[in-house]
């Protein structure tokens, strides 16, 4: 199958999963045009994350499909589908140690054949993807001994090291403090690549993307610009928070305010 | 890292490897002549070459020499290098999998599954049918069939994961133990309860080409398919999820791991009885050494046991005059306290972080 090329345009089709019976995604559509920077905010537990796990494979989805271009997900081999997309998630701390070299070329890991040797190209790769991500100088540390922000960093770099046409995000800036969330977002959007993430921070996520989507108890309540998406009242229906909505003058991105009672 | 830089490093792990292999040359050969009848290299040279490759006259050695040489010190030594490398092996892989540093390839419940066997067969003399080595099959059945039991019943209700692997394998260990002691509380067979109590210990004095010939091409089977499966456990340690997203799906492999090591700790429990402690502290030297990553672990940990494993059968037959101690006391006596150094010395996290 030919999946080469530079374009990735992405599909999901009527998805829903349910646990224990209990249904998460009630059937999302939503398309996910190449290079665009994608922004998936919502409350806790609305499904953001159930929807980028259906993605990356991580839970299998009970109805509905997601096709990568024109192929069909579930027809894809893992191996495949690790070389189209590199994932960043929430938690990344391990039992076992690695030097944040060897942690980095595991991002290697779906280029490579059976007993396929890493070779110079893969460690010119690593070196690269470290040096986007600001690290190259912590190359033989031992990656338990990073901080939290630099953990993420070096995972992020990892999925570099893939190399893949799109990069989802599944809240990895969320125990960060703000320089690193700023930074990981702005690596991430230098790319230029199709870049899907999920978003606790709204003013983050409207500096960052082309396009949010909204969720709210597993269905899209509202998509579009981050303009049309970020208005008081939608806020306020998804949130139940009372914010002000402006626009920043210079940048021209949105602001939000949190206004709640008493302020 | 710059390209020589990491040529640089390749070159001195390959050093590091060569070392190794001829440190355990030396350790295989000068631990022939350990031992209560002096025999020169020459002549072991002599005898080796003549039964494996059917080269050279022996005539004028002594036929006691002779199968002093290779009925007794040469199976012993074999039998030593084999457990080392199938221990550490064990070690390592049960590690990845559980992906938990504590873990070691008793945890399967194979210990007491091979200690119930042993008691039963000792004490009540459960498979007398199996001929003259029937506590060392029934063993054997029991570890095999007692890891068989853990696997499934971590499965139970879909999806295993390394916590109920643990505690199945704890569950079952718990449960077998307390049958043996049971039937040795209740028993008033004294020369038996020390049969047992030898046989748990571990010792290579049962070595016997019959049973290596089996053994052998068990354990480098298992070794040569390992080495294949280096990228794999080093995703391994990164969990299941992570596992996905770089390409792998772990399941199956996962179950087709256990099941190896279940086989490969049957072998070596029928072979040498119960030696603890090397699965898990073999595996965390190695990576004191060369690291996590299992291109380097796994060759360091097949040679690092084997060595280790040979010295110790030596000290177990030269400590005490006339009378040899079970080689797992002496690795626990030696292991323990030079591992509590390294771990006071060093900066190695033991998975712990």
């Amino acid at each position: 199958m030919d999946l080469e090329g530079p374009k990735l345009n992405i599909k999901f089709k009527d998805i829903k999963v349910k646990f224990d019976e209990v249904p998460i995604l009630k059937g999302i559509d939503l398309e996910v045009k190449n290079k665009a920077f994608i922004g998936i905010i919502g409350p806790n537990g609305s499904g953001k994350s159930t929807l980028l796990k259906c993605l990356y494979r991580v839970i299998k989805a009970n109805g509905g499909h997601i096709s990568l271009d024109d192929h069909l997900l579930e027809k894809i081999s893992l191996k495949e589908s690790s070389q189209k997309m590199a994932v960043v998630a929430q938690h990344n701390e391990h039992q076992f140690d690695f030097s944040v070299f060897d942690m980095v070329l595991l991002g290697r890991t779906p280029h490579k054949k059976f007993l396929e040797k890493d070779n110079v190209d893969d460690y010119q790769i690593v070196s690269d993807a470290l040096e986007k991500v600001g690290m190259s100088a912590y190359q033989n540390r031992s990656y338990s001994t990073l901080s939290g922000g630099e953990k993420q960093r070096i995972i992020l770099a990892r999925a570099l090291a893939q190399k893949s046409e799109c990069l989802i995000l599944d809240e990895p800036t969320n125990h960060l403090d703000i320089k690193y969330q700023l930074q990981i977002m702005g690596i991430a959007q230098k790319l230029n690549i199709t870049t899907i993430s999920a978003f606790h921070d709204l003013n983050i996520a409207a500096l960052f993307c082309d396009k949010l989507v909204a969720m709210k108890d597993g269905q899209i309540y509202a998509q579009g610009s981050p303009e049309a998406v970020l208005t008081k009242e939608n806020i306020s229906a998804l949130y139940e928070v009372s914010t002000t909505v402006s626009k920043d003058p210079k940048s021209g991105k949105i602001h939000i305010r949190y206004t709640p009672e008493g302020f | 890292m710059k390209s020589e830089k990491i040529l640089n490093s390749h070159v001195k792990f390959a050093s590091f490897i060569l070392v190794l292999i001829v440190v355990l040359i030396f350790t295989f050969f000068y631990s022939i002549t350990m031992g209560s009848v002096d025999i020169s290299v020459n002549e072991i040279g002599k005898i080796i070459a003549n039964k494996v490759f059917r080269q050279g006259i022996i005539d004028d050695i002594p036929r006691s020499i002779q199968d002093i040489i290779w009925e007794i010190r040469l199976p012993r030594i074999v039998l030593a290098l084999f457990t080392g490398i199938g221990l550490s092996i064990s070690g390592v892989i049960m590690q990845a999998i559980v992906k938990n540093p504590l873990a070691d390839p008793y945890i399967l419940g194979i210990s007491s599954g091979a200690s119930l066997g042993a008691t039963l067969a000792i004490m009540l003399g459960v498979g007398a049918f199996f001929g003259s080595n029937f506590v060392g099959v029934s063993a054997f059945l029991m570890a095999f069939l007692v890891s068989l039991m853990v696997l499934a019943l971590a499965n139970v209700r879909g999806k295993s994961d390394a916590i109920r692997l643990l505690l199945s394998g704890m569950a079952m260990n718990t449960m077998c133990s307390a049958i043996s002691s049971f039937i040795i509380y209740t028993s008033s067979d004294r020369e038996g309860m020390r049969t047992v109590a030898f046989w748990l210990m571990g010792s290579f004095s049962g070595a016997n080409w019959n049973n290596l010939k089996l053994l052998m091409p068990v354990i480098l089977m298992a070794l040569v398919f390992f080495l294949t499966q280096k990228r794999t456990l080093n995703v391994m340690l990164l969990g299941d999820e992570v596992a996905v997203t770089l390409g792998k799906k772990l399941t199956a492999i996962r179950h087709l791991y256990l099941l190896l090591i279940s086989a490969m700790m049957g072998f070596l429990v029928f072979n040498a009885g119960i030696i603890g402690f090397v699965g898990l502290i073999m595996p965390h030297l190695t990576r004191l050494i060369v690291g996590t990553d299992h291109n380097r672990v796994l060759p360091t940990v097949a040679l690092l046991g084997a060595i280790l494993l040979i010295w110790a059968d030596v000290i177990s037959r030269i400590i005490i005059t006339g009378s040899e101690l079970p080689v797992g006391i002496i690795i626990s006596l030696v292991g323990a306290p030079c591992f509590i150094y390294l771990m006071i010395k060093s900066s190695y996290g033991f998975g712990g972080a």
